[in-house]
């Protein structure tokens, strides 16, 4: 069963770019790094990706830096100021799916340097899937930053109770390990405050 | 009461529609456990099954889709209740029928996720085992988006009751599941372990559907069920709705029917409106009539591959018979070294992998299981399961992530009472070797008896003609020149009978020179007479030759596209070994790997390993690691320089084996608890380029692992990575454990969340900040 407020559904690789900064970031790159074998990798993860994603609106309330979500709280400081001036919040699900993770481990099998690459895509491809979902929902609307669950004080335990409320499972095609780990490896989960 | 299988033949039949829509619609909250309800207003549910009924639906769905071990503890009390409030709700109705549902567990199987697949049987069995005397007339495994977590399911139905078993899956927009097996890969595996009626449920909106229908109608043998959402969910005014109302929702689910959909129904979303809608609109459209689709096909957890007119290539390398590097390799539990082998020969275009790990002093049945459990988690080919051991085959079958080849039946009775009742239970496509107690027939005659016996004899089993692949055996033709001829002959007469067959190509030239070629043209004449699979060793040039040649001059392969891009694929990788304008060191600063292993080859011949690594290895990696701590280059450029490098090692270690490169060795592993590995395999690789034997024990490394290591290898030197701030705890636990064993022990770590201060907080004697610190420090620990 999918709870009947989410929503759920996936974009196209065409709809959003992989931001160089990012990739940038994760290659420890100058911004402008570009070579033969990273274009190549940029294209065989895209045809190993998919772009998936949920979210819901839910209305908040915050007492002595407890967040009341309505179907789970959480204590956090950090998450409190930041959802301070907000009545309402989106919770959110992406993923670039689970054939990344079997092409990044199928490439560290062999010995392949690609596979560094396409991991560092991921992450890259990820956070800019996130951003681009993001954007698309909190439109038109005044928003907070983006805040996941192992931020600052922010406790991983809260992925468990976020998965769950957007069936992120059936949705996304998240699933937990006992240690919180989500796979695929290339999975952001997040709070963003409505003000 | 009629039986449901009988009726589905006869009349149209509905399931119900999205229960947890009409819990919340009665106040479940989000959040809230829909099948808690099932102890706490039964009346609700039972109402709710009643409005279903009402409206037309024949088959309700009890309120178990979430009830499972892993989350209740009263889970025989939940299924007890939820089945209780399905049978009020269908007395007095006529053609009603309860299917106990059984949805996804939420967690990933291995090796994706963390859970076994055994584990998972034994959940679904759990609940099973509680439901089926209680009157419910079938099972619906339903919303599985895991290939392997739906075999899982099947296979705990199949043990644990008799009751007809339903299936759906739930796809993606890309017309996949989650984990990526397509329609057909799916019918394949469901087919195989011989279910009741098969289907498609959530996912979407019965508009978007059309393709995936048509799709199960072209492939499958079985009735078809469709139970979608009401559309996608939608935000309108800042609340989430779906997309379609009851009377669109009906209209696309009428198109489906007329596409070939049987049975009928809703998901997430819709309502006994939805359902109403859908039984007007339908119960005057015949039955769709299902045509047994007499195809011969495997799947893996990606694909479907049948097997018909195109020659189907099976990789021949894993397997130990006459392969040194190979059995060692099964000695020392080297599952990596096998797993590559399959890698190759998928790159180099086997269509399905024959996988035989055989060897008397090894736990063949542990071995296979770990093979094939790894290499589904990341070649996405079929395998053939091949051991001369009925007990390992079944092991296979039972963990293999689809419907695999079986290697092999033959005509002796005890063979075939063997692995016939083993295909029936798994499901899989079985070589029959036309052998038995008396050898092999030296007529065709013979041979083709011999096929005739097996067949009936399958019958027996309920298995298929179209799930037999005949092996007539290819021999040496440098004991009897006549052994080709009589191969060839029964391939022809086999063929024409309409039988699929198979040949173990290498066997005939046995004994002889220059065995490739005449592999190669045996394989061309035995493609003439209608040979449909070949084991062959696809990194044979002469025999892909053979291969892209036939498929050219037959018109399967369209402009010769395929051969073409083959040949010039060919020619590209010689001419690499030609280029020769750099040195080695110029090669490895550049990260030119090709170049670098011919460089290294050729100046093997005038110098010596040593003089190799002082002159040309080292440098280079001196100056590479100095641009990158003077940022002058990347971490991309510093990977594909250790690269090459290592690949020179590995060419030179070959050449001096008694004295590993520089002598220094280390212990790497991702502590317990933690999945994250890249950070771990950037160290190994340099440190490697850099000459040491790393001993990689893996990511998720349990404390007592690394110290069984450090005996095992006698090697002082450990580093630790951690990734996660939830895992570090782990890695201060395994240093105290080190230090217990032997205080002299050098540990360094290293990752994300850790700082210089954490590390000597732990008790570490290193922290290595990047790949190159961590080297340095090795180098360090070595030097005191």
């Amino acid at each position: 069963m999918i709870y009947n407020d989410v929503i759920f559904g996936s974009v196209s690789s065409t709809d959003f770019e992989i931001k160089k900064n990012e990739l940038a970031a994760r290659l420890n790159a100058g911004f402008d790094f570009e070579n033969e074998l990273l274009n190549k990798c940029i294209n065989e993860f895209k045809k190993a990706a998919t772009y998936r994603y949920a979210y819901i609106r839910v209305p908040i309330s915050i007492t002595n830096d407890i967040c009341d979500f309505g179907f789970a709280t959480v204590k956090s400081a950090s998450l409190s100021r930041v959802l301070c001036d907000s009545k309402e919040a989106f919770i959110m699900a992406v993923s670039t799916g689970i054939e990344v993770d079997r092409l990044i481990t199928k490439l560290y099998l062999k010995n392949d340097p690609s596979a560094f690459f396409i991991d560092a895509i991921g992450s890259a491809a990820v956070e800019s899937l996130a951003d681009h979902i993001n954007d698309k929902i909190c439109k038109n609307l005044s928003t907070t930053n983006r805040f996941s669950p192992g931020y600052a004080d922010f406790p991983l335990e809260f992925q468990k109770d976020l998965l769950s409320r957007i069936n992120a499972n059936q949705t996304v095609g998240i699933t937990l390990s006992e240690k919180l780990m989500m796979t695929p490896m290339k999975s952001i989960t997040a709070i963003i405050g409505i003000k | 009461m009629a039986n449901i299988l009988e009726l589905i033949k006869q009349k149209r039949i509905y399931f119900d529609g999205g229960l947890g829509t009409m819990l919340q619609k009665r106040g479940l909250c989000a959040g809230e456990l829909p099948e808690n309800w099932n102890l706490e207003h039964p009346e609700i549910i039972t109402d709710i099954h009643r409005q279903y009924l009402q409206s037309g639906a024949n088959i309700i769905t009890t309120n178990t889709f979430g009830v499972n071990c892993l989350k209740h503890e009263n889970y025989a009390e939940l299924i007890e209740a939820a089945i209780g409030c399905a049978k009020k709700a269908t007395d007095g109705f006529e053609e009603s029928f309860i299917a106990f549902d059984i949805g996804p567990l939420g967690r990933f199987l291995e090796p994706i996720g963390d859970l076994s697949f055994e584990d998972a049987v034994e959940i679904f069995a759990k609940n099973i085992r509680v439901a089926k005397n209680l009157g419910v007339d079938l099972i619906i495994i339903e919303t599985m988006t895991d290939s392997y977590e739906t075999k899982a399911a099947v296979l705990a139905a199949k043990e644990n009751c008799d009751l007809p078993i339903f299936v759906t899956n739930a796809y993606d927009e890309s017309g996949k599941l989650l984990t990526g097996a397509t329609p057909e890969a799916m019918i394949a595996l469901l087919e195989g372990l011989k279910v009741d009626a098969i289907g498609i449920n959530c996912s979407f909106g019965p508009d978007k559907m059309l393709p995936l229908i048509k799709r199960y109608y072209n492939s499958s043998s079985l009735p078809i069920i469709v139970n979608s959402n009401a559309g996608l969910p939608t935000m309108v005014d800042g609340k989430a709705s779906y997309s379609l109302d009851a009377e669109q929702f009906g209209y696309y689910v009428n198109l489906l029917a007329l596409e070939g959909a049987s049975i009928l129904g809703g998901c997430c979303g819709t309502e006994p409106d939805y359902i109403k809608s859908v039984v007007e609109k339908t119960k005057n459209i015949p039955l769709p009539q299902i045509e047994k689709k007499n195809k011969t096909v495997i799947s893996s957890y990606t694909h479907a591959l049948e097997i018909a007119n195109e020659p189907i290539l099976i990789g021949e390398r894993i397997n130990p018979t006459g392969k040194e590097k190979f059995k060692n390799a099964l000695r020392n539990n080297d599952v990596n070294y096998i797993l590559q082998q399959g890698i190759a020969q998928a790159e180099q275009g086997a269509h399905a992998l024959d996988v035989n790990v055989g060897l008397p002093e090894i736990d063949e049945k542990v071995m296979m299981c770990k093979v094939v459990k790894s290499l589904q988690g990341i070649c996405d080919l079929p395998l053939q399961l091949d051991s001369n051991n009925p007990s390992v085959l079944e092991a296979a079958m039972r963990i293999y992530n689809g419907k695999p080849l079986v290697n092999s039946v033959n005509g002796d009775i005890d063979s075939m009472e063997a692995i016939f009742p083993l295909v029936k239970k798994y499901g899989g496509t079985v070589i029959a070797l036309t052998l038995d107690k008396n050898g092999i027939p030296d007529t065709a005659e013979g041979r083709i008896k011999i096929a005739e016996r097996i067949i009936l004899k399958a019958k027996e089993y309920k298995i298929d003609i179209n799930d037999i692949i005949f092996d007539p055996l290819a021999m040496t033709i440098s004991t009897d020149s006549n052994n080709a001829q009589i191969t060839l002959e029964t391939v022809e007469r086999l063929s024409n009978k309409g039988y699929k067959t198979s040949l173990g190509i290498s066997n005939v030239s046995f004994g002889l020179p220059n065995r490739a070629s005449i592999n190669a043209s045996f394989y061309t004449m035995a493609l003439t007479r209608g040979l449909n699979c070949a084991i062959v060793n696809p990194s044979s040039k002469e025999l892909m030759n053979a291969y892209h040649s036939y498929r050219a001059l037959t018109s399967m392969d369209v402009s010769c596209k395929d051969f073409i891009s083959f040949s010039l694929n060919n020619d590209s990788q010689d001419t690499t070994k030609t280029a020769t304008y750099y040195s080695l060191k110029e090669a490895i600063i550049k990260g030119l790997s090709e170049i670098a292993i011919t460089k290294t080859q050729e100046l093997l011949s005038s110098k010596s390993p040593l003089e190799i690594i002082n002159e040309e290895i080292i440098p280079a990696l001196d100056e590479i690691g100095r641009a990158f701590d003077e940022k002058r280059i990347f971490l991309p450029q510093l990977l594909m320089s250790a690269e090459c490098s290592s690949k020179s090692f590995a060419i030179l270690k070959e050449k001096m084996p008694q004295s590993t490169s520089n002598g220094k060795s280390l212990i790497l592993a991702t502590v317990k608890g933690d999945i994250h590995d890249i950070g771990k395999n950037i160290v190994k690789l340099l440190l490697e380029s850099y000459g040491f034997t790393v001993y990689d024990l893996g990511k998720d490394v349990p404390p007592e692992t690394i110290l069984e290591a450090v005996k095992t290898y006698n090697c002082k030197v450990v580093a630790l990575s951690a990734l996660m701030t939830t895992t570090l705890p782990a890695m201060e636990e395994t240093i105290s454990l080190l230090r217990v064993h032997d205080r002299s022990i050098k540990i360094m770590v290293g990752g994300a969340v850790l700082t210089e201060e954490y590390a000597k907080k732990i008790n570490a004697d290193g922290y290595g900040k990047d790949a190159m610190s961590a080297v340095r420090i090795a180098e360090k620990f070595y030097s005191l």
